[in-house]
């Protein structure tokens, strides 16, 4: 019920357009169903009267009046488009504006692909039940209203034999639907199936030869094609089972009318010209019982997939400024971790009773191994996440007593997974400063050292990238991102260069723009690089979520602690692409020379 | 009212270069074996229509005309069961009809995604190396599909029509000349009004479709870029956006909503039209006599009626059975397109069942390019020792790739003969020369299922024991435990949720299950966590063991330890030897190893010199 409530809202919102087309739908239905009337006094005319003068002049009054109506249902057609389309618009923007109101907790749950589909293929399904399902539910409503009532006024016994016909096909329809639908159901996840092992046989097709695989991949993929196969063969019987048997009552119905007609006729209690009034209504009866049954179904289907998507957009953002929040002034990147304590779940901590102070200007570098937690403490500092204990301090602030925004706009992050948007090169650089001048862009990009290769390409700064655009190596992604970052000149900075996934090449050129941007700000960094952490003020090794170590380069080597350890392996990992210390060649570097 | 018909909309209009003839032909092959369900489904194709057509005769001309309006209450009975027994033939056809199109549909459907899904695991590497995974996808699926419902809904449905159509013009005809003559002129309107309506929907359908995947596209974007969005405080901006093409959305639907909304009242007028012009044309030539009685003139009168208000759905059926039929012709040539794809490299008839081998493998003079004209490895040749492990050198695009691919018979060179234990492989059947290797590519790929699954599929009769064995062997017991189902954990598609660390040693254990007597590795260029990548090291000298080996080899690790390195250049190998040996012989690998020393020179204070000082001991 509170569904409907829910659709209600959108449906109130656009109630004009809607209650325009329902009164036009009155009126057409009211002539549609007077114009039969016309027909059978035109057959009394020609049989009874015998009058041919008459004939014309019902003939324009039929054509006049279908015009008419017509005109009316083009009207119709267009407000109660206009609604439906506006519902849907409607809706779709609020399920766009709630995806980009939540916070990162909201993500972590609901993957891509699901929002996805149901910000489309869902909000799809209430288009459908609007556009189709419910206005065929309001024309038949009037129409049988219209006609049943018709109907009686003609002839009650007749009627009575009709209605008493109508029904079996009314649940011959529900019946059907009821059969057909978890049949096709099955049958598309099925199809499902068999798309996405289609889908990894092709693009895994190198290991499946490399294994000599193919007959257990063919085998793989008959399953769910049999399957699917079989679950259509079933949908075939149940359409062979209640298809043809619609038309059949539909026939049967009809000719019982004229058969039962017919006798009333021969005994003189019924008019020929009535019972082609009353033949043509019956036939304008079926078709809105024969929709019925889909109109059922449609909305179970609807239903379901309304649900899902007032499910998104009532979410409530976990993050969101307290009313008196005020907005954060220009700082200077002093940042304290106060008791913080945190889990993605309330059971499980990540991190336990962290503190952390780094002045403005210092970089503090984070190790530790795989979930220890120092991509949480990075998340945690622009509050993707909230704390569940404890407090974060941005000179002297709560970071939850200040407008999030205003939070945002001075911390820049770059981080390992970089994303570009489908626009410009210019457009992705000033991503965060819309209004910056070209001079500005391309003063940012030479620091990240991504001027170069961007005057490369075919259209230098303009060139759009992404999926119908250029598609740039990910040290390139990188140096754009590093640019766009340097542009927004935050006072707090943080880089997460865990897995440095970028092709040799470049290693270097990155380095380098990182090291420019590290520059003067307050830096929480993630990395490997031996460089970024010997120099780092502080240093600060987490392991389960708590801190094990902490100091700088010279004082934890002394300590021959974790941090020892890990610079060891790190710099075993490294030595490659290190300064040689006997006979060895460096096939990274090389690599560089040759592209 | 022909909302099914949908469908045939969907496909854009392009340029066929096999001619209609040829590919309906080549699908009618498909359904010769179906030849007694095709002759069932023409006989109740007829059945049906014969029965269809007969009802509004019988009702106007028979009932009405004959019986009722002649008071014949004995002869009513009769017609009425009579009527109701063409009813039952026409329920029984219409059934059997549903039913046997249906199965063909779906045999057919089933077997040719069968037979292109068996076709693509016979084609060469050379095919997949052009193709793009969506499209071939899209032909197994869509282009199936859209031949299936070609078949149901389109051939079959307007063969009736046709039939249909005939009949009642036919009946029409005998009925009476002159009102029939008249009665048609409806049709002409109706299929103009259809084509004039047809190219809107066309263009309508396109705009919606476009508009919709722009919307679906700024979603993705501002799902994919939350972080970014949220960092730089954008939400707004995107909103905005996102309004925008979800207004040209709103704006696409309604404008299909009113050119829909306009044509069924246009149909209807037309319908009304050709009612009105049955009554006055009727009714003149009943008060002349001309059809017979009053009672036969209502008779004709009805019965006209009724098949005048039945011309429009075949005919609307038969403007769109075009596009139905285009579309599905256009999936048929890109389907067939498919199939005529011959595999590159087939068995021969006599092809040898490789056994347990020592693992020599010799190149003899081979040459090979992709593209013929230009060779990607220029008259190699060389031997590969038992138990040996080679590194391929080289920079990217010498031909190191080129070289593995030619030893596990991905391509086939085009001159020079490559031997394993004297074996030509051409002479050997693919599936036993691969039983023989394994092969662990650069980007890990695993296929959705366990990870128990996964390793499996390096030897499909291993145990489960074997697979842990293998897994710690290779060292990836120790994360895989901790995963929280274990080796029944569920990996993604293309292995999502793990590390490229983590799959890399997944396919590791995988290539080590299958205990191949000869090992091709191409080591991945991506750096891994550093933890991560010392099990990879670990990993890799238990898996050279006691086995030909042949290495791309990007880490020094690997190049070190290898028993023979191959500088791969301009495909040709330059230089052969230990890496002592080459180090000492100042060719091209010490050139180049030389070149590091132009690092840039920031970097040599911080890596160079602090380096020594902190570790006075040394590192390893």
């Amino acid at each position: 019920m509170s569904l409907f409530k829910e659709l209600f809202k959108y449906i109130l919102r656009n109630a004009h357009w809607f209650i325009i087309s329902t009164i036009v739908t009155i009126f057409t239905t009211y002539i549609n169903v007077y114009i039969p009337t016309l027909s059978g006094q035109a057959v009394r005319e020609i049989l009874v009267m015998g009058k041919y003068d008459m004939l014309q002049w019902l003939v324009i009054q039929i054509l006049v009046l279908t015009g008419a109506s017509g005109l009316l249902s083009i009207i119709r057609s267009a407000s109660y488009g206009y609604f439906t389309q506006k519902v849907v618009f409607d809706v779709r923007n609020d399920v766009f504006k709630s995806i980009q109101r939540q916070s990162f907790g909201f993500f972590d749950k609901i993957k891509t692909g699901q929002l996805m589909s149901r910000a489309t293929t869902d909000v799809e399904r209430i288009r459908g039940f609007l556009g189709f399902q419910l206005r065929m539910l309001i024309d038949s409503l009037f129409l049988l209203g219209g006609v049943i009532t018709s109907m009686i006024v003609i002839n009650r016994d007749l009627s009575l034999l009709a209605f008493a016909i109508v029904p079996v096909l009314l649940l011959v329809n529900v019946l059907y639907g009821k059969k057909i639908r978890p049949i096709m159901q099955t049958a598309r996840e099925h199809y499902g199936t068999l798309t996405s092992v289609l889908w990894e046989n092709i693009t895994g097709i190198r290991v499946v030869r490399s294994f000599a695989r193919e007959e257990y991949e063919k085998q793989k993929f008959n399953k769910p094609n049999i399957d699917y196969f079989r679950k259509m063969k079933e949908s075939v019987k149940t359409q062979t089972v209640f298809q043809p048997l619609q038309s059949f009552i539909f026939g049967l119905a009809t000719v019982s009318i004229f058969w039962a007609g017919g006798i009333q006729i021969i005994q003189n209690r019924f008019s020929i010209d009535q019972l082609f009034v009353f033949s043509t209504y019956l036939s304008m009866l079926m078709r809105p019982v024969g929709m019925l049954g889909m109109i059922l179904s449609g909305y179970q289907t609807m239903a379901a997939a309304a649900e899902r998507v007032f499910e998104i957009i009532n979410a409530v953002p976990e993050i969101r400024d307290k009313p008196n929040a005020i907005t954060l002034p220009p700082i200077k990147g002093h940042v304290v971790f106060e008791n913080v304590s945190f889990g993605y779940n309330k059971d499980k901590l990540i991190l336990d009773n962290i503190n952390i102070e780094a002045k403005p200007g210092e970089t503090v570098a984070l190790l530790g191994p795989t979930g220890s937690g120092k991509s949480t403490i990075i998340r945690l500092l622009p509050r993707f996440y909230d704390v569940t204990s404890g407090r974060i301090l941005v000179d002297g602030h709560d970071i939850r007593d200040v407008k999030v925004e205003s939070l945002r706009k001075q911390i820049g992050i770059v981080s390992q997974e970089t994303f570009l948007f489908n626009m410009t090169v210019k457009e992705n650089i000033a991503y965060g400063v819309p209004n910056a001048t070209m001079e500005d862009i391309e003063r940012v990009a030479k620091i990240a050292k991504a001027h170069d290769f961007i005057v490369k390409f075919p259209k230098g700064y303009d060139t759009v990238i992404g999926e119908r655009g250029l598609t740039l190596s990910g040290g390139q992604q990188q140096r754009i991102a590093i640019a766009r970052t340097l542009l927004t000149d935050p006072r707090i900075l943080i880089l997460d260069d865990s897995t440095s996934s970028v092709d040799v090449d470049t290693e270097y050129e990155i380095q380098q723009a990182l090291s420019a941007l590290l520059k003067n700000r307050t830096t929480f960094v993630i990395t490997q690089r031996l460089s970024t952490i010997r120099n780092a003020d502080k240093i600060i090794v987490l392991d389960d979520g708590k801190i094990v170590e902490e100091g700088d380069h010279e004082t934890l080597m002394v300590k021959k602690g974790a941090y020892y350890k890990i610079y060891e392996t790190l710099y075993e990992a490294q030595k490659e692409v290190l300064k040689p210390q006997s006979e060895q060649p460096n096939f990274r570097k090389w690599k560089k020379e040759e592209s | 009212m022909g909302f099914h018909h949908w469908h045939g909309f969907e496909f854009e209009q392009t340029e066929r270069k096999t001619s209609s003839r040829v590919l309906i032909s080549r699908l009618l092959r498909y359904f010769l074996p179906f030849k007694k369900h095709l002759l069932i489904i023409a006989l109740t194709i007829v059945a049906s229509s014969v029965t269809g057509v007969i009802g509004p005769y019988l009702l106007g001309m028979e009932i009405i005309g004959r019986y009722i309006l002649t008071s014949d209450y004995s002869g009513l009975q009769f017609i009425v069961l009579a009527y109701i027994g063409i009813l039952v033939i026409n329920w029984i056809a219409e059934a059997v009809r549903t039913y046997n199109i249906g199965t063909i549909g779906e045999n057919m459907l089933y077997k040719l995604r069968s037979d292109l899904f068996a076709h693509l695991q016979r084609l060469s590497f050379s095919f997949f190396d052009k193709a793009v995974s969506g499209d071939i996808i899209s032909v197994v699926t869509n282009d199936t599909d859209s031949i299936g419902q070609a078949f149901t809904s389109g051939i079959v449905m307007v063969l009736s029509d046709i039939i249909s159509m005939s009949l009642t013009i036919i009946i029409m005809f005998t009925i009476n000349f002159e009102l029939t003559l008249v009665s048609l002129i409806v049709v002409p309107l109706l299929i103009a009004t259809t084509l004039a309506f047809n190219s809107r929907f066309r263009a309508t359908f396109r705009a919606t479709r476009q508009t919709i995947s722009g919307v679906t596209s700024k979603l993705q974007e501002g799902i994919s870029g939350i972080r970014e969005i949220k960092s730089f405080t954008r939400e707004t901006d995107t909103i905005r956006d996102f309004m925008r093409v979800n207004q040209q959305e709103f704006q696409a639907n309604f404008q299909a909503n009113i050119v829909w909304g306009t044509f069924f009242p246009t149909v209807q007028f037309i319908q009304a039209l050709g009612t009105g012009i049955v009554i006055l044309y009727g009714g003149m030539l009943a008060f002349n006599g001309s059809l017979g009685t009053m009672a036969n003139a209502i008779g004709v009168l009805m019965t006209f009626t009724l098949y005048v208000s039945r011309f429009f759905g075949p005919i609307f059926d038969l403007t769109n059975f075009y596009n139905v039929v285009e579309g599905a012709l256009a999936a048929a040539e890109r389907i067939f397109d498919l199939i005529d794809k011959q595999p590159e490299i087939k068995d021969t008839e006599d092809a040898i069942e490789l056994q347990s081998i020592k693992g020599e493998i010799v190149f003899n003079d081979v040459t090979f390019g992709y593209v013929p004209e230009h060779p990607v490895l220029h008259n190699v040749s060389f031997r590969i020792k038992p138990k040996e492990t080679l590194a391929l050198v080289g920079p990217t695009g010498a031909g190191k790739s080129t070289i593995i691919k030619l030893i596990s018979r991905f391509y086939e060179p085009q001159s020079g003969t490559i031997t394993i234990d004297g074996k030509d492989i051409r002479q050997i059947s693919q599936k036993s020369l691969r039983s023989q290797m394994g092969i662990v590519l650069q980007e890990s790929f695993l296929f959705t299922g366990t990870i128990m699954e996964n390793i499996r599929y390096g030897n499909l009769e291993a145990t489960d024991e074997e697979v842990i064995n293998a897994a710690k062997t290779v060292g990836a017991h120790e994360f895989i435990a901790k995963l929280p189902n274990g080796y029944n954990t569920e990996i993604g598609e293309r292995g999502a949720g793990l590390s490229v660390g983590q799959k890399q040693l997944i396919s590791f254990a995988r290539a080590l299950l299958r205990n191949p007597a000869i090992l091709i590795l191409d080591e991945a260029t991506s750096s891994i966590d550093p933890y991560t990548d010392l099990l990879i090291r670990k990993a890799m000298k238990i898996l050279l063991k006691n086995r030909t080996s042949i290495i791309i080899a990007h880490r020094l690790s690997t190049v070190r330890n290898a028993d023979r390195i191959f500088v791969i250049d301009n495909g040709r190998i330059v230089e052969e030897g230990t890496h002592r040996q080459l180090m000492r012989k100042k060719g091209i690998y010490r050139h180049l190893y030389d070149m590091q020393f132009r690092e840039p020179e920031t970097e040599k204070p911080v890596e160079t010199q602090t380096m020594p000082k902190m570790f006075p001991r040394g590192l390893p």
